[in-house]
């Protein structure tokens, strides 16, 4: 990240950085784990998700909007602070970078267990680190160029999930609401996650160029990843029984493997090579969050030593023990166990105590 | 900067190149194209494997393996024994499932392997056999490989709609689904000759309950809305015959929950097209007591078949979809002996037709009996039909062209 505080962002890089940090590995696994409510049902819990991430996600850009110029780095300290506010970044680093390695580990699982099962897992996991290293050294200005571009790139692949549709039984969509209410209420607390990346707000707020523009922005992001969701979505439940979908891991891929042209076979290996791209824009975002705080923390310019210190050290993980899918699993649910609960006490608790803060500072310079 | 990049691209280019480690050639690779599954006289799993074998030598040339092995994966172990290749599941075209295993076993445990593993070909074809996979190892396939005939026999015959399809994804949808019984395509081996039968019908424990002849067939076609394209029905018409091809058909279900027991009402809307028409008829005048007869046909048609489901306590058509999508609080409470319910359930067919249109002849004068086929009408339908067909010639006997009879 050379020369932060030049680089700026425009209201589009600013959109499809968070869209394309949105749009992760959930969306391959979310049929499967919406199927106890299935259907229609389903889709009205996604909506509700979007909600929930809309009001969060406001939240964090009301609070950016007091303190224009600072990330969430600078924020803490000043809310909390020395001691208490230098420990929530570290946890807010920490954070980052497990979801970064957890995104990380999935792709690298999901590429062997697919497309290359007899190539080395290093070997992926190199060819993986090498466009990180790339785009993070280049810093902010270049991941919003980088998300642009996987937009473009990857914008026709929803599309082609349609193909799937023939056959389908539109039937399986019914009833609407089957069990009340409750249980699509329920299921939010898996909805809601999936729509987990706006959170990046928090760093690239300081470095967008018409700030007003931010909850616009914001709003065409969440909103652009609740339509593919639902599109997602519709398809598998369209496409695949109840019963059927339960057995599946990655639903969304099985979708494209019923595909069949007449010259063409296992989609699904083109489809997860250009999703990389995709898993890789989830990656960088959150990777690049956590080294900005190691930054901030501890006022250094540069952080030569840390970004190929842990690209080293992701590379060498295959060689002490390689991922098997249990291990992403568990990971996985830690991780999002812990990720529910940071980003909602975090934005939370930052909201309100941003009030709190400007109260107290009233009583005591009036 | 410059060094440290030109470092990570000839690494780069390293990872690149150990991608060609695991090549197969197409000459050392034993490609199973099809595979049979039976169980022997003993009910050990008995599994079959056609492998076309690819050289310069022989033309077109395949072979039959068959091992007995506890399981489909032990099979293709097996295989790799007795086959100088690497054997490949993944252009997997036809499973074959003989009556047998059919009768005796649920197929879905057998079935698992080709979900689990990302490479197999969920496409393929799953085909019920009248008889032993023995049988169809043994039959003669016009010089071509085994694998390709019955993939083409089946396509081909799926695509003038005279046989169902089902590939493998239906098959594991169909065995899942608490909302359908599963169906397949049937092949019978007659006089060496593979050929196909109709539908074979499963119960909801994965066994076989009963089969569906070609007629039948098409008439269950028609009743799963498959008009993409038309649907051949044949049926005699007054003291000649008709065949129709059915272009476009909706069947509009109603669901009611009364006394106990399900309704349905099922309205199908049809068009249809004349296709073939021998008897005294005069299309532009008759066209109103044609549609009524031919109402009168699909009716009898539809309440046949639907009675023969009841009677086996089956429901290939899905009919329990219906019941979870609009009776969810009754659906819940039988989800579990669904098809004994819908065995339960009254049906009513009012079809309604509309023909399209019937071809550039305007009428038929001729009668049947006047050309002396008087025989025929006694028979409520036609129980035979006489295929003729020419040996091989390279193959010793008659090169007299042959005539199967197959019955339906």
């Amino acid at each position: 990240m050379p020369k932060e505080n030049q680089v700026t962002l425009s209201t589009t890089q600013f959109t499809f950085t968070i869209y394309k940090t949105q749009i992760g590995i959930a969306i391959l696994t979310i049929p499967r784990e919406l199927v106890e409510i299935s259907g229609w049902d389903a889709i009205i819990s996604m909506t509700f998700g979007w909600l929930v991430a809309l009001i969060i996600g406001f939240l964090v850009i009301h609070v950016m909007k007091n303190n224009p110029n600072e990330t969430i780095y600078e924020i803490l300290p000043k809310y909390f602070g020395k001691w208490i506010g230098k420990s929530l970044c570290v946890i807010w680093i920490l954070y980052s970078f497990l979801i970064a390695t957890v995104i990380l580990l999935t792709t690298v699982d999901i590429i062997c267990l697919w497309i290359l099962p007899n190539t080395p897992t290093f070997l992926i996991m190199l060819s993986f680190i090498i466009p990180i290293y790339m785009l993070i050294q280049r810093g902010l200005q270049a991941i919003g160029r980088f998300a642009e571009i996987a937009y473009l790139i990857t914008i026709w692949m929803p599309l082609i999930l349609l193909v799937s549709l023939k056959n389908g039984q539109w039937l399986n969509l019914l009833p609407v609401i089957k069990e009340g209410w409750l249980p699509i209420f329920q299921f939010i607390k898996l909805t809601a996650p999936a729509f987990l990346g706006f959170e990046i707000i928090f760093v690239l707020y300081p470095f967008l160029e018409k700030k007003k523009e931010a909850a616009k922005g914001f709003f065409i992001a969440n909103t652009l990843t609740l339509v593919i969701y639902l599109f997602a979505l519709l398809i598998c439940y369209i496409r695949f029984s109840q019963a059927e979908i339960r057995a599946f891991i990655w639903p969304t891929l099985n979708l494209l493997k019923l595909i069949q042209f007449p010259f063409l076979e296992r989609l699904e290996i083109i489809f997860l090579s250009f999703y990389i791209i995709i898993l890789l824009m989830s990656v960088v975002p959150y990777f690049y969050m956590s080294l900005m705080g190691v930054n901030r923390l501890f006022h250094k310019k540069k952080h030569i030593p840390l970004l190929p210190m842990v690209c080293f050290i992701w590379l060498i993980i295959p060689f002490i023990k390689s991922p098997s899918y249990f291990d992403v699993i568990v990971i996985g649910n830690v991780t999002r166990t812990i990720t529910n609960i940071v980003t909602l006490l975090m934005t939370t608790i930052l909201y309100l105590y941003s009030y709190f803060y400007r109260w107290l500072k009233k009583e005591r310079v009036p | 900067m410059k060094k440290v990049r030109g470092i990570l691209l000839s690494l780069m280019l390293v990872g690149l190149s150990t991608g060609c480690g695991d090549q197969i050639y197409l000459e050392e690779a034993e490609v199973i194209l099809g595979i049979g599954i039976d169980l022997n006289e003993n009910d050990q799993l008995q599994i079959t494997n056609s492998v076309p074998i690819i050289s310069e030598q022989t033309a077109i040339a395949s072979q039959m393996v068959t091992t007995s092995s506890r399981n489909l994966r032990q099979a293709k172990d097996k295989l790799d024994l007795s086959v100088p290749g690497k054997s490949a599941l993944g252009k997997i075209q036809n499973i074959l499932i003989g009556r047998r295993l059919l009768e005796k076993k649920n197929l879905l445990p057998y079935l698992d392997v080709f979900f689990r593993n990302p490479k197999s070909e969920i496409n393929a074809r799953v085909i019920a056999v009248k008889g032993t996979i023995q049988e169809v190892d043994h039959a003669e396939f016009q010089g071509r490989v085994p694998g390709i005939f019955i993939k083409d026999l089946i396509d081909k015959s799926y695509e003038s709609r005279n046989s169902v399809l089902t590939n493998l994804q239906q098959v594991h949808r169909q065995l899942l689904n608490p909302e359908s019984t599963p169906y397949l395509s049937e092949i019978s081996v007659v006089n060496k000759k593979v050929l196909i039968s109709g539908t074979a019908l499963l119960n909801r424990n994965g066994l076989y309950t009963t089969s569906l002849n070609k007629e039948e067939t098409s008439t269950f076609l028609v009743l799963l809305e498959d008009t993409e394209s038309p649907i051949p029905l044949n049926f005699p018409y007054r003291t000649g015959e008709m065949s129709i091809l059915v272009e476009e058909a909706k069947n509009e279900i109603q669901t009611k929950y009364e006394n106990g027991r399900f309704q349905f009402d099922i309205k199908p809307k049809l068009k249809v097209v004349i296709m073939e028409a021998i008897g005294e008829i005069d299309f532009p005048k008759q066209r109103d007591v044609l549609e009524q007869f031919i109402q009168k046909v699909i009716k009898k048609r539809y309440e046949d078949l639907i009675c023969k489901f009841q009677q086996h306590q089956i429901d290939p058509i899905g009919y329990g979809l219906y019941v979870k999508a609009f009776h969810y609080s009754y659906w819940k409470k039988i989800k579990d002996h669904w098809s004994e319910e819908f065995a339960k359930a009254k049906v009513t067919v009012t079809p309604s037709i509309e023909i399209s249109n019937f071809g550039i002849k305007l009428y038929s004068n001729k009668s049947m009996a006047d050309i002396g086929y008087s025989r025929y009408f006694h028979a409520p339908l036609p129980v035979s039909t006489t295929l003729a067909y020419v040996k091989n010639n390279n193959s010793p006997g008659n090169d007299v062209p042959k005539s199967v009879m197959i019955s339906y």
